[in-house]
């Protein structure tokens, strides 16, 4: 019979629990409260668009901080125009660095094997052969793993999947990796389609990494 | 129209320096992709589903070793295969 109801205040234990810790029960002699498990990925800024007017998403110094060496990116975005590049670029100062050929990047598209790679870009790319549509079931599913921002000892790269199923049932997909060439800190990360807006209830989430 | 970043979670106006790059960089795309050929659908689903390449080339070779006529036309390439499959015997 399943457990529905749980009356803590009936649990008669001695055990003290610290501050942040959890209620646990890995043996009959361990102690009933315990550390929390301290891997994983901790939600930091959900990001939701409305309207028609979004051309950027961006995640700066609020949340990319020292705190986590890697961060994830998850969600779903739709461009407002049909057939759009999914990009990135890395943010100094808060700024996006957006010139002088500062990031090299490699990206497949594996429904097409088709490749394409720059070694001094503007932008780095996440997805191109058949581009993100822009019917309500197309858009992208995002997947992108942001490394190292705040070292300015090891290179700031990315690597993304980057996702769709057309109208007609055809997948799409795209396998990516760039990064910036400069040792430099990048405390944000901007994500955006190469030409026009971003639709309505398309989504961003930003995790950062518990190492 | 005017623009708007999502920072974090909030909307904000784009500076007006902002505004004319992203009108640059979207000249720039549009121009790019005009330049460059998209793949269409038909493409995509006629890749996933052409037999692999050497297969391709096994019925290009069958077919030219049933008909006497093609064998001497593609000779060299009947018989480099041929030489093949001979030392390496069912």
């Amino acid at each position: 019979m399943a457990i529905t109801t749980l009356n803590l205040r009936g649990i008669n234990r001695s055990d003290t629990a610290s501050s942040g810790q959890v209620i646990t029960a890995t043996s009959a002699t361990a102690a009933d409260f315990q550390d929390a498990s301290t891997g994983g990925l901790v939600k930091l800024v959900k990001t939701t668009i409305s309207g028609t007017s979004t051309t950027y998403v961006d995640f700066n110094s609020t949340y990319i901080t020292s705190a986590y060496n890697n961060y994830l990116i998850k969600g779903h975005m739709i461009p407002i125009t049909d057939n759009r590049y999914a990009k990135c670029q890395l943010m100094a100062s808060d700024s996006a660095v957006t010139a002088g050929g500062s990031y090299e990047y490699e990206s497949a598209h594996t429904g097409s094997s088709t490749y394409i790679a720059s070694a001094s870009a503007d932008t780095i790319v996440f997805s191109h052969g058949a581009l993100a549509g822009n019917a309500t079931t197309e858009g992208n599913s995002w997947e992108v793993w942001l490394n190292n921002p705040l070292l300015s000892t090891a290179a700031t790269t990315v690597h993304a999947q980057c996702n769709f199923i057309d109208g007609s049932g055809v997948h799409n997909g795209n396998v990516s990796s760039g990064g910036r060439k400069a040792l430099e800190v990048n405390n944000g990360i901007r994500l955006f389609y190469d030409s026009g807006n971003i639709a309505a209830d398309s989504y961003l989430t930003l995790y950062g990494i518990v190492a | 129209m005017t623009r708007f970043k999502n920072v974090n979670g909030i909307n904000v106006q784009l500076t007006e320096a902002e505004e004319t790059q992203r009108d640059i960089d979207e000249a720039n795309a549009i121009a790019e992709q005009q330049a460059k050929p998209i793949i269409k659908e038909y493409q995509t689903n006629r890749k996933n589903e052409y037999p692999e390449i050497g297969d391709q080339l096994d019925m290009l070779w069958h077919s030219i070793n049933e008909d006497a006529a093609l064998k001497s036309k593609y000779f060299k390439f009947h018989q480099a295969i041929l030489a093949v499959k001979s030392k390496y015997p069912k």
